[in-house]
């Protein structure tokens, strides 16, 4: 019973990541003032297109590099492909004032099309298609990323000048505006930035963790990082802490599977459920940026 | 007068944009968009069974769309449909397996509906007590209906002759088709019947009125003693009522199989389709009504594009999120 | 520095006429006042002196130069700075990275120097500063210290305060005035915005009046009191309300031993009154003492921690922010007009709306509401407008009791004394009254009973006749 202990710990860690990545991005964004329910789509086309750009390179480009490459070439397409969308959402959500929400939905409408298609259309298979070994990584890599970036983004929102200038378009963007920043940018670049680590969770859905790529790959875990984001109050480093208890019942719900102990389908429910209960339980002392969600304009 | 033709010139402008982008995509990946479209937009209209056929994919539609439309006028973004018509398809079943004569459809309706108004209750109260944002609770209860659902197909509700298919709704108690050999079931008009009554609720209702203004301003409601809290309740009350209901008819009133599929495969997506058909609507429900026949038309279309074109199915879902995505560059908030 | 404004128009994009064409001379080591009524148009020319607004057409000249500040960093490059009536340092923020968000992105941490440097200059000031909280956890009176020593740092040589007292004790407002002086002498200049004369009598060098949008006086001291205030109200014939009959006896309005929380600071502290039948009750204090919590804890916006409140008859309730709390801005006159009475216009759970737009047209007619008809939206209207629909509705309730906070700010002369008679006559009619204002001359001339309220306390209570101007000043101040 007790050796399960850092297997579970060690599963924890890496359903983690994921939820970690994207949340961090998340936080950064909400900051500035734009929200981005569209990460659980950003994710999912970062699972998609990064294994889909390293095979189309190597089988059908027939570009030659050496292996170790390949994960590499796969991030920076995923992540190429999330900038895209941020610049998109940011450009909707900052400078033309649109609504945030529906821009969100309309990305995770059009992702969840877009990858079902991109499968199909790409490799000819229905929904469902396995990275090749060469394509992958050593999820560990990616894990420890995702703590740098927690500390490198915690050091920039709280303690560097710039994360002042962040910080302060999210609370009151009228003044901030007044104080010469430039709103609309830095809520523009947060969101790309922001839109970036949740592709990158995408792609280490696909070529790290789960080494499939599937339609539904990303299976809530955008909104689990949405639901973190309000756990951790806003805070990278509570981030850790919240993407890791998320991780917990993932690897518990893993681990209730390999033991036979409960249904599949029950044992696949948990995390959703757990993701609720959390957000009720905090929700309380949660303290947004209080202009998230709202478009800035000048008389 | 000119807000309607603003937006009817707006959603035109997003049609045709995303059509647009759709092609340059099916070219990129080697299909041939003229034919795709052709196939996919006129063949569905070139023949009654075809066109009933659409007729009947916009029945759920449309009720899943009255779910988000219903929410955006309190001031919610209720994503629930999917799985509140995962739960009223289940409750359909439950009626299936509980009795095997006529009684089973108002049983169905029944369980359906309370099965997913229950569903609905739940990211309803949490939003009202514990502040928890609707999209994320909305979003949660989906996914653990979907496994919930699929447990529930798989084992006492499976179907000992048929694996990949729940206990089927009894004969007596089928809906089926008005015209002998088309999918037109009474599904159809009842839905189209469920918006106009939406409508009046909305226009006309004191309920419908309150839920606009505490959807627009929260602060107003509850200064003259309208409390958001109830008006929150209603609106996720109704739309549970709509999507339940779309679920309910997905099983008793759909030809052939009379069923709910193993994976889900009848019910999975409408939800979503929904919020297209919501957004393409303008929240409106005869708005919803047009967007969901234009829906149900490109879902029988796709069809029809896969076979003659070649290309997949998942293209139209390619089209929608292109679709929603410029109508929200055109939303632009007033300040 | 000598600042110029020239010309000065400003029309908002509603349509409002702000600003016709104002000119105006600041030297260095004065102290200017600018005195006018609310909605005069003080603020919107100051407004555009330090970058906020753009003019819609005038000049701006610093030491004979043209400029033409984008923002307010611009306006303070040049030496102009503002501290805004409603402050607007960034909540969620320290007062230290609120004055270091000026130095720009970079991703090295504040500096030491500045921190040194700030703290320095608030101790020469005497101002005792928290600069590590978050500024939404100070007094207002401290955050308004801030925004001066932010304003000092960055090297301002023109200081604008509107409205500066309004957040304080009077204590503080002493120490203000001090400061005020020791920057003159040194060579500032202080733009003093204010409606209030005895505070324009104690420290503006000059004073210059503007009046709907248009300079209508200027004066040196020894100033008069009385031209000051003909000045900036014009000739008003002031209609006086007349006042019919004693109180009654029965209650209306009960609220004893009323606790109201906000997080854990206790911000309504036991609070006992009662309003009569045709009494109108007169809470007067400095704004931010509890009174939105007490009024909004009666109307049920807000939850009471405990006490009891008994309402009898019905209570109407005119908010102190029409277009937040009174209005749903996106909809109809019509839609606006029922609020709150929906069932009256309602069978069977169906509202007429034919019923309601009658009753609109009427409520349009009987308070000469000025409006494109009774289905254009509420935005459209002006604001006074905006408030005789709100004041309408809530008056034709035929409720006992009247909740009105604040019912006259932001309004014209005409309307607020065309909104005072209203009440009035609803009193004289038998309704109470619970009128929650900071404007003591509105106290005075509609109130039976006057009480005082004090950092969540009611520090004074009683009839209008025994609660002397002096009394209710050193009350409001906590002494």
């Amino acid at each position: 019973m007790i050796d399960i202990v850092p297997l579970l710990l060690t599963q924890a860690l890496l359903a983690a990541v994921p939820i970690l990545l994207a949340s961090l991005g998340e936080i950064l964004t909400e900051r500035s003032g734009v929200v981005n329910i569209g990460l659980e789509g950003i994710m999912l086309l970062g699972a998609l297109m990064g294994p889909l750009v390293v095979d189309y390179l190597h089988n059908r480009a027939g570009l030659h590099l050496p292996d170790i490459w390949w994960p590499i070439v796969a991030m920076l397409a995923a992540a190429l492909t999330g900038a895209l969308i941020g610049l998109l959402h940011g450009y909707i959500s900052a400078y033309l004032a649109g609504d945030q929400i529906i821009s969100g939905v309309a990305i995770n409408l059009f992702a969840a099309g877009a990858v079902a298609y991109g499968i199909q259309a790409y490799w000819g298979v229905a929904g469902y298609k396995q990275v090749p070994e060469w394509a992958k990584t050593d999820p560990i890599w990616v894990a420890v990323f995702a703590f740098v970036v927690a500390g490198v983004m915690w050091y920039i929102l709280f303690k560097s000048r710039l994360g002042i200038i962040i910080r302060a378009c999210g609370e009151d963007p009228e003044s901030a505006f007044n104080m010469g920043v430039d709103v609309n940018k830095v809520r523009l670049l947060t969101t790309v930035i922001g839109a970036t680590l949740a592709a990158l969770a995408g792609a280490y859905l696909s070529i790290a963790y789960l080494s499939v790529v599937t339609k539904e790959i990303s299976a809530g875990r955008g909104f689990i990082a949405l639901a973190n984001v309000v756990f951790a109050n806003w805070n990278p480093a509570l981030a850790v802490a919240g993407a890791f208890i998320f991780g917990l019942f993932d690897a518990l719900s893993y681990w209730l599977q390999t033991l036979n102990l409960a249904r599949y389908e029950i044992t696949r429910m948990i995390p959703y459920i757990a993701t609720l209960l959390i957000v009720a339980g905090v929700i309380g002392r949660a303290k947004p940026p209080k202009a998230v969600g709202k478009a800035f304009r000048r008389e | 007068m000119r807000r309607l033709t603003f937006s009817l010139l707006n959603t035109g402008l997003a049609l045709f944009l995303a059509f647009v982008l759709g092609a340059i995509a099916m070219w990129i990946s080697g299909y041939d968009p003229l034919l795709s479209y052709k196939s996919m937009l006129l063949t569905p209209l070139s023949d009654l069974t075809y066109l009933f056929s659409a007729l009947a994919f916009s029945a759920p539609i449309l009720l899943t769309g009255l779910t988000f439309a219903v929410g955006l006028k309190a001031g919610l973004f209720n994503i629930g449909a999917e799985g509140q018509t995962y739960m009223g398809a289940l409750g359909a079943v439950a009626a299936a397996y509980l009795t095997r004569d006529v009684s089973a459809l108002p049983l169905a309706v029944f369980l359906g509906v309370a099965f997913a108004v229950a569903w609905s209750a739940i990211p309803a109260l949490l939003k009202i007590w514990r502040g928890v944002n609707e999209v994320v609770g909305t979003i949660m209860m989906n996914w653990v209906a979907y496994w919930l659902v699929i447990m529930a197909v798989s084992t006492i509700f499976a179907n000992p002759s048929q694996p990949e298919e729940s206990v089927k709704m009894p004969e007596a108690a089928r809906l089926t088709p008005l015209v002998a050999g088309t999918d037109l079931t009474l599904a159809v008009p009842l839905a189209y019947l469920t918006a106009v009554l939406i409508y009046v609720f909305l226009r006309y209702s004191v309920w419908g009125y309150r839920i606009s203004i505490s959807g627009q301003n929260p602060t107003v409601a509850k200064a003259y003693g309208i409390r958001p809290e109830q008006a929150v309740l209603v609106a996720f009350g109704i739309g549970a009522l709509t999507a339940g209901l779309a679920g309910v008819l997905q099983v008793a009133a759909r030809p052939p199989s009379y069923s709910l599929a193993r994976n889900l495969a009848n019910v999975y997506g409408l939800g979503f389709d929904g919020i297209t058909a919501a957004m393409l609507g303008r929240g409106h429900p005869i708005g919803v009504f047009l967007a969901s026949v234009f829906l149900g038309i490109l879902q029988e279309g796709a069809r029809h594009m896969q076979i003659e074109a070649g290309t997949p199915f998942e293209f139209i879902r390619v089209i929608q999120g292109l679709l929603i995505l410029f109508l929200a560059l055109q939303m632009v908030r007033k300040i | 520095m000598k600042v110029s404004l020239r010309e000065i128009h400003k029309v908002f994009s509603d349509g409002t006429h702000a600003l016709r064409g104002v000119s105006l001379d600041i030297f260095p080591g004065e102290v200017l006042a600018l005195l006018g009524e609310n909605g005069a148009g003080k603020t919107t020319l100051m407004k555009i002196l330090s970058g906020i607004y753009r003019p819609t057409s005038g000049e701006i000249y610093v030491d004979g130069k043209r400029v033409k500040p984008k923002n307010a960093r611009d306006a303070l490059k040049l030496g102009i700075a503002m501290v805004h009536q409603h402050l607007s340092l960034i909540p969620g923020l320290t007062a230290l990275e609120n004055v270091a968000v000026l130095e720009g992105a970079s991703l090295s941490q504040v500096s030491t120097e500045l921190r040194r440097r700030v703290e320095k200059i608030a101790e020469e000031l005497g101002f005792e500063i928290e600069w590590d909280r978050d500024v939404e956890e100070l007094p207002l009176g401290m955050r308004q210290r801030v925004e001066i020593v932010k304003a000092l740092y960055w090297g301002a040589q023109l200081l604008i305060l509107d409205e500066p007292t309004t957040v304080l004790t009077p204590h503080e407002v002493k120490s203000l005035f001090q400061v005020i002086k020791r920057l003159k002498e040194q060579g500032w200049s202080v733009v003093y915005i204010t409606h209030k004369i005895p505070e324009v009598m104690e420290i503006a060098d000059r004073v210059v009046v503007l009046r709907r949008g248009l300079k209508s006086a200027e004066f040196s001291p020894p100033y008069d009191a009385k031209r000051l205030v003909e000045a900036m109200v014009g000739e008003v014939k002031t209609e006086a309300v007349e006042k019919l009959g004693k109180p009654g006896e029965r209650p209306v309005l009960e609220v004893k031993d009323l606790w109201v929380y906000d997080g854990d600071r206790a911000v309504v502290q036991g609070v006992d009154l009662v309003v009569r039948e045709r009494e109108i009750l007169a809470i007067v204090g400095v704004e931010g003492n509890g009174q939105e919590h007490l009024v909004e804890t009666i109307v049920g916006v807000r939850k009471r921690s405990r006490g009891m409140i008994k309402i009898y008859g019905g209570y109407a309730y005119i908010p102190d922010d029409r277009q937040k709390k009174a209005l749903v801005l996106e909809m109809s006159l019509v839609e606006n007009a029922i609020i709150g009475k929906e069932n009256e216009f309602a069978k069977r759970g169906l509202i007429s709306w034919q019923r309601a737009e009658r009753f609109t047209a009427k409520l349009i007619e009987e308070f000469g509401i000025v409006a494109p008809g009774p289905w254009s939206s509420v935005r459209q209207l002006s604001g006074g407008n905006q408030q005789k629909l709100v004041v309408g509705r809530e008056l034709s309730r035929g409720a006992k009791l009247i909740v009105a906070h604040q019912p006259t700010r932001g309004l014209d002369v005409a309307t607020t004394e065309y909104v005072q008679t209203l009440l009035m006559k609803t009193r004289n009619a038998g309704a109470g009254v619970l009128l929650v204002t900071s404007d003591l001359d509105e106290a005075y001339k509609l109130a039976d009973t006057i009480a005082v309220m004090y950092r969540g306390k009611i520090v004074a209570y009683g009839p209008v006749e025994e609660m002397g101007i002096e009394l209710v000043g050193k009350k409001m101040a906590g002494l």
